[in-house]
């Protein structure tokens, strides 16, 4: 894991004192709500329905066990002893109170975090792969670049007020599990001469009320290359993209309203202007950052194991389900679903996210990551420890063996916290997860993802999922919206709207004709996305519609 | 009026002692940097809000074109854009005493003082500390 030296750690402190001394001119009345609204923001405060929410950054969704159980401690001191990941791989804090929040950064300084970037029109905390460094099909750890990102974005005096958000993701494995193609940009790292990083940069992509997939802008950047180009396509995009209409004020935007090609050839024309000169030591501090990640302290273990006891059926299920292969034999890299039947998707309480600090300690070299899917990964987990770590979990209650199915749900808060929702998310989420925890425990629902967003901004990342639901307000009634087809992997797809929406109580019946339409009309091998480019949306239609 | 200073000193200005000053306006950025640079060695860019940063990118390619120019942000800042604008290029921030009577001058001295002074990556044309990865460099080679 990166490891804060003296100026990351100086760099923290100082931002908290600077927020600090924010939030005291506006309590004392010094700073209007509407100046200090995008001070909060950049230090991901907002003000939410019921009270302050305060989302803390888990860059690239690495973390320790020491970093977790700060988390545990904030949620339980400053909160009401719970917090909620995010698809971005952060925490929220749904509780928090303004005089507090200095003091909670503060505490996340101690262990090398902070709430930088989180929210406003700036670049936001960068995601990445949660299994980076483990996985069998990486090319490259993705996350030193991300790292690399991180400094180069924090409090870049240039990108503060950007016309909109702007989203980062780095994957560097064949499998995307970062949503690369959702995001402003997005980069791919693959290894080239002399195993130096090349670089794939996608830009334009997003979700919102308008997705779009990325388009490629450039493939093989060199390391050296790679900051100076990044910084003149934020320049253009700062100085071009709309700000007349905060909808249509992402740079997907402007890459479809003033073409791919007219973007690039500013950018070249800026970089022409550059001086390099800043950006000098960017390669040194690459490979600086890149040995922090190498962990010298796997300990070999053996692949053959010993007389294994039998297993109950509940362990041989989680690990079918939830523990994929590693890249080091004899090791597992383990996925803990925060979806328990009838749960709020990515809630964990103070005590479970203590233990998960404690297991990670005693099975997982005492790394822990988060996933965009709103779950928790153990990456070095010893295959033999497999079955007393599930025996943990069962006492924890984060057991459920549900990873990769449909009852692994993403949602956002919904209208029970957040102030731009139409609709709520988590009540939807509950009653579908009891339902399909149901469904699969008869039937293969492996393949297909089941994502809710609780508003049009789709930070429940609806587009992006076989079944996309996205809560809307029609005439002062909560009504819900279907989305068919959508896919965040390397193929990425928008989900397409089936018809006109159902009442929260239709929902779940409309999901079963989905679904027993699918089971169906499958054909061996054949997944969710397939069926439907195959049989397309007038057969979906008829089933959800014509049935009921 | 007035104009804060980096040093974060601020004294008061007669408004025609820029009345030669080249003016220019978020509208204007798409103009070539060629044209603003010969209309004069001092060019006031004016911020059309408080959450518009076009007023720094715009700022960073000028003092980039041309070095010599003296460059001073105007418009609807607030005591924290200080430190952006004097990262981006700008010389001296102009204040208007609207502005300063709503916001005290303490609160543009605290702003500035409790500012995060350096970055990873600066630019050296208007910083006197080196970023955070030169002094990493300068650290490695000593």
């Amino acid at each position: 894991m990166y490891v804060y030296d003296k100026h990351d750690q100086t760099f923290v402190e100082a931002r908290s004192q600077e927020f600090r001394d924010q939030v005291k001119r506006r309590l004392a009345g010094e700073l209007s709500e509407d100046e200090f609204k995008p001070m909060r923001l950049m230090n991901g405060l907002y003000l939410q329905l019921h009270a302050y929410m305060l989302r803390v950054a888990i860059p690239y969704g690495t973390l320790s066990s020491d970093q977790m159980r700060k988390l545990a401690y904030l949620a339980e001191k400053y909160d009401r002893g719970y917090g909620h990941f995010t698809t971005r791989q952060n925490i929220q804090y749904n509780w928090p109170k303004l005089v507090d929040v200095p003091d909670m950064l503060d505490e996340l300084a101690k262990v090398q975090m902070h709430a930088i970037q989180t929210s406003g029109n700036c670049i936001r905390n960068v995601t990445s792969d949660p299994f980076a460094g483990v996985a069998g099909d990486e090319w490259i750890d993705p996350r030193p670049t991300a790292e690399l990102l991180r400094q180069w974005s924090s409090l870049h005096p240039e990108f503060a007020y950007l016309p909109r958000k702007f989203k980062f993701a780095v994957t560097g494995a064949a499998e995307d599990r970062a949503a690369l193609k959702f995001h402003d940009i997005g980069l791919k790292v693959k290894p080239g001469a002399d195993s130096e990083p090349l670089f794939e940069i996608w830009v334009g992509g997003g979700q919102g009320r308008t997705p779009r997939i990325a388009v490629l802008f450039e493939d093989k950047v060199e390391l050296v290359d790679l900051l100076p180009k990044l910084d003149s396509m934020l320049r253009v995009y700062n100085l071009h993209g709309r700000r007349d209409n905060k909808y249509k004020a992402r740079i997907k935007i402007l890459i479809a309203e003033y073409g791919l090609e007219n973007y690039r050839s500013d950018v070249e024309e800026d970089l022409a202007l550059q001086s390099l000169e800043p950006f000098a030591p960017a390669v040194a501090e690459y490979h600086r950052i890149a040995k922090d990640f190498e962990r010298t302290d796997v300990p070999p273990r053996s692949v053959s194991s010993p007389k294994q006891e039998p297993q109950s059926p509940g362990l041989t299920a989680w690990i079918k389900q939830n523990v994929t292969s590693h890249k080091i034999a004899g090791y597992g890299v383990v996925s803990i679903s925060l979806k328990p039947k009838g749960g709020i998707p990515g809630d964990a309480t103070a005590e479970q996210m203590y233990a998960l600090a404690d297991l990670a300690e005693r099975f997982s070299l005492s790394e822990l990551r988060i996933t965009h899917r709103q779950n928790i990964v153990l990456p070095y987990v010893p295959a033999s420890d497999l079955a007393e770590l599930y025996e943990e979990l069962v006492v924890h209650g984060l057991a459920e063996d549900n990873v990769g199915l449909l009852s692994d749900i993403i949602a956002c808060p919904g209208l029970d916290y957040c102030a731009l929702a139409t609709a709520r998310s988590i009540p939807v989420a509950q009653t579908l997860s009891t339902r399909l925890r149901e469904r699969e425990s008869r039937e293969d629902l492996s393949g297909l993802t089941l994502n809710i967003s609780g508003c049009i901004n789709a930070c429940g990342h609806h587009h992006a999922a076989s079944i996309g639901i996205l809560g809307l307000n029609r005439a002062e009634t909560e009504n819900y919206q279907i989305t068919l087809g959508g896919s965040s992997n390397d193929n990425a797809s928008v989900g397409e709207i089936l018809g006109p929406g159902f009442s929260q109580e239709e929902i779940p019946a409309a999901v079963d004709r989905i679904l027993d339409f699918y089971q169906a009309s499958k054909q061996p091998d054949e997944n969710f996305n397939q069926v439907y480019q195959r049989l397309g949306k007038s057969a979906f239609k008829e089933a959800v519609y014509v049935a009921a | 009026m007035w104009l804060l200073k980096k040093d974060g000193n601020w004294h008061p200005i007669d408004a025609s002692e820029l009345v030669t000053a080249n003016r220019v306006t978020p509208e204007s950025f798409e103009g070539d940097l060629e044209h603003i640079a010969s209309t004069g060695q001092v060019v006031i860019i004016n911020f059309a809000g408080p959450n518009d940063g076009r007023g720094f990118s715009f700022a960073k390619r000028l003092k980039r074109y041309a070095p010599s120019l003296k460059l001073i942000a105007s418009g609807k800042l607030t005591p924290d854009h200080a430190r952006l604008c004097f990262q981006t290029g700008f010389d001296e921030v102009l204040l208007s005493d609207e502005l300063v009577a709503r916001q005290s001058a303490s609160a543009w001295k605290s702003a500035l003082e409790n500012s995060v002074d350096r970055t990873y990556l600066e630019d050296k044309i208007n910083s006197n500390l080196p970023s955070i990865w030169a002094e990493r460099a300068q650290e490695i080679n000593r």
